[in-house]
């Protein structure tokens, strides 16, 4: 158990998908003009990556590794070579369905959360914790904690710095330095503060 | 008509300065950033994407008139995706180590929104040729973007230039330290709004609130 | 010419280009792919290289099969047991997980041996060190160390695989001499002409500043392994 909180405080804190890896910048810069935007976004970056990476593992586990076709009949063969297009065609297809039954049973939730599905196919963060995923050979539990925690840590990253940014509305940049600059500015600094969290372990 | 006429010549210098990507349109920085600890895997991740761009463009530009609209963003990360894991195999085959580290990044290309915003918002209605001068002056915008911080990372960070040391030894024993800053993360960061500021202060562009 | 406008066409489309896609993708990883799992199998041999450091040193760009021959004819596997013997006919992938038999690897030159290496892991700060430790022929001395992954702080625990680190342990000694006992290398908590005193010198390295904890990771890690081996370097000294 202890294992799996370590690792969640980690990917949530100190390997922040945004703050140490730079993964979902677009986003990330797109969509922290407003609190309530990022919010909406953040959760549901925080869903489909919590669904995607444990699918993915399974995909990696059944159908792309070497051998793992041996329960159809083919240990030899060797799928690995496919894996990127895969993955991205699982989160892909995922966002779809989500964003279909979302829409039919929750349309509130759709208004909310629902509008930004399709926005995260193309979330670098997501598809990121997936190749992270492979990468570092984690079990089907860690990758359900990565999933959700990478997820969850990209949403702090988002949530805060749509906070700082509406602080930032009644300061006066430089005019070049202004939106992006002033922005990547302070997201370097957050970066700083997320790394006070490193050495914390259970 | 030439290849390389003048709207040609402006087309792939739009795209590295004039309108260049990462400072104007703010895209596709993700999946690069984290390579520029060091130049080496800068450089081979600025080849990757400059390969990717400019063929997935013209790829898309080929084929433009047949994609079914209603299935045109899938068949377009479908290109790319292609493109991505052709580059991939390549590393692994002949620059293993170096794969190690960057494989997780060549892959996350593909979600790249520089590539999938140029083939669906110039590929899709261009011809090829005009779609990969593109695609090449936009990867090599963003190219130069990425080496410029990758340069400064290396040599403040590691006090190395692709590996070779650069700071004079003399420096180190007048107490001179590599600034840790630089190759941890939030330098990055710094480095990125800096450099945009300074783009945005010769080009003169500039954004509202 | 197919009709744009029927309904059929997506998906007539779709299956075109994605026949096309795999064609080429399986081609293009059926012609590499002797290459890429050379490459992995070379990929643990080549931090064995490093720390043995093989005179003459192999060429940096050294073609894949030249390196896997060259392991081959230089470098011996054994396994021992817990009394530092050596178990005659047993090879390394037949060590189960849990039992008291340890790899070793011998690097021989001519017939002579030169060096002796083994892997080592243990915990750091916040991830599992990997690497690998050699002993020159005496038994008593470091020839060399090397950490090949790790998850620990970038920038300050990470510097465990940096050359400068590994170098420290270069010609460091295992072996008290005069209480004759076994004395594992110790990473100190800063620079070790500053806080040891002299004639401790040869049993401790300079500590990384601002990753204590790292260092007390090694250092718990290499007492650890040291001991394991120590039975068989004895034979040797």
């Amino acid at each position: 158990m202890n294992h799996y909180i370590t690792l969640a405080i980690k990917t949530i804190f100190t390997d922040n998908m945004i703050l140490a890896y730079f993964l979902g910048m677009c986003s990330f810069l797109a969509c922290s003009k407003q609190i309530k935007t990022a919010t909406g976004l953040a959760m549901a970056t925080t869903f489909i990556s919590t669904m995607t990476v444990p699918m993915n593992w399974l995909l990696k586990a059944y159908v792309l590794k070497k051998g793992a076709l041996a329960w159809a009949g083919l240990p030899g063969l060797d799928l690995s070579y496919l894996s990127f297009i895969l993955f991205i065609a699982t989160i892909a297809a995922l966002n779809q369905i989500t964003e279909m039954i979302v829409d039919r049973f929750a349309p509130a939730l759709y208004a909310t959360v629902g509008i930004f599905l399709p926005l995260i196919t193309a979330n670098c963060a997501v598809l990121g914790a997936t190749f992270f995923m492979d990468q570092r050979d984690y079990t089907f539990g860690e990758s359900l904690v990565f999933g959700f925690s990478s997820g969850a840590g990209w949403g702090l990253a988002i949530i805060t710095l749509a906070a700082l940014r509406k602080k930032l509305w009644y300061s006066n940049p430089p005019a070049p330095l202004k939106g992006l600059g002033i922005t990547m500015m302070t997201t370097g600094f957050m970066a700083m503060a997320f790394m006070a969290f490193a050495g914390i372990a259970f | 008509m030439s290849l390389f006429g003048k709207k040609e010549r402006l087309i792939v210098i739009d795209g590295l300065w004039n309108k260049n990507p990462i400072s104007f349109l703010v895209m596709g920085i993700c999946s690069a950033l984290a390579v520029t600890v060091k130049m080496q895997t800068a450089l081979i991740m600025a080849l990757g994407t400059t390969f990717v761009l400019s063929f997935g463009c013209m790829a898309v530009a080929l084929i433009r008139n047949y994609i079914p609209s209603n299935i045109r963003i899938i068949v377009q990360i479908l290109v790319v995706s292609v493109l991505v894991i052709m580059v991939d195999q390549v590393l692994r085959a002949f620059f293993f180590d170096l794969s190690k580290q960057i494989s997780v990044f060549i892959g996350l290309i593909i979600t790249n929104t520089l590539v999938l915003g140029r083939t669906e918002g110039y590929a899709m209605n261009n011809p090829p040729w005009p779609s990969f001068l593109d695609g090449l002056g936009n990867a090599l915008g963003y190219s130069s973007f990425l080496l410029m911080i990758s340069a400064l990372r290396e040599i403040f960070g590691s006090g190395t230039f692709f590996g070779f040391p650069v700071v004079p030894h003399f420096f180190y024993q007048a107490g001179y330290i590599n600034n840790s800053i630089m190759v941890l993360a939030p330098g990055a960061f710094f480095l990125l709004g800096a450099l945009v500021c300074i783009h945005r202060m010769i080009t003169g562009h500039r954004e509202e609130h | 010419m197919v009709n744009k406008e029927s309904r059929l066409y997506p998906f007539i489309f779709a299956f075109i280009i994605c026949s096309i896609a795999s064609f080429m993708l399986a081609s293009l990883s059926l012609k590499l792919k002797a290459r890429q799992e050379m490459n992995v199998t070379l990929d643990v041999k080549r931090h064995i290289f490093d720390v043995l450091k093989l005179t003459p040193p192999l060429p940096k760009d050294v073609l894949p099969e030249l390196a896997l021959k060259i392991f081959n004819e230089k470098i011996e596997q054994v396994v021992l047991d817990a009394s530092g013997n050596i178990v005659p006919g047993k090879k390394h992938e037949d060590i189960k997980e849990g039992e008291a038999l340890y790899p070793l690897f011998i690097y021989r030159e001519g017939g002579k041996v030169q060096g002796y290496c083994f892997p080592i892991k243990g915990k750091g700060l916040w991830s599992m060190l990997y690497g690998y430790l050699a002993i020159q022929p005496d038994g008593k001395t470091v020839r060399g160390i090397s950490f090949y992954k790790q998850g620990e702080t970038p920038g300050l625990g990470s510097e465990v695989e940096s050359l400068g680190f590994q170098q420290n342990f270069e010609g460091k000694k295992i072996w008290d001499d005069a209480l004759s006992q076994v004395e594992p290398v110790v990473v100190a908590k800063g620079k070790v002409s500053d806080r040891i005193p002299k004639e401790k010198w040869p049993y401790y390295v300079d500590g990384i500043s601002g990753a204590t904890m790292t260092g007390k990771g090694v250092t718990a890690l290499l007492d650890h392994w040291i001991r394991v081996y120590e039975p068989f370097f004895q034979k040797q000294h």
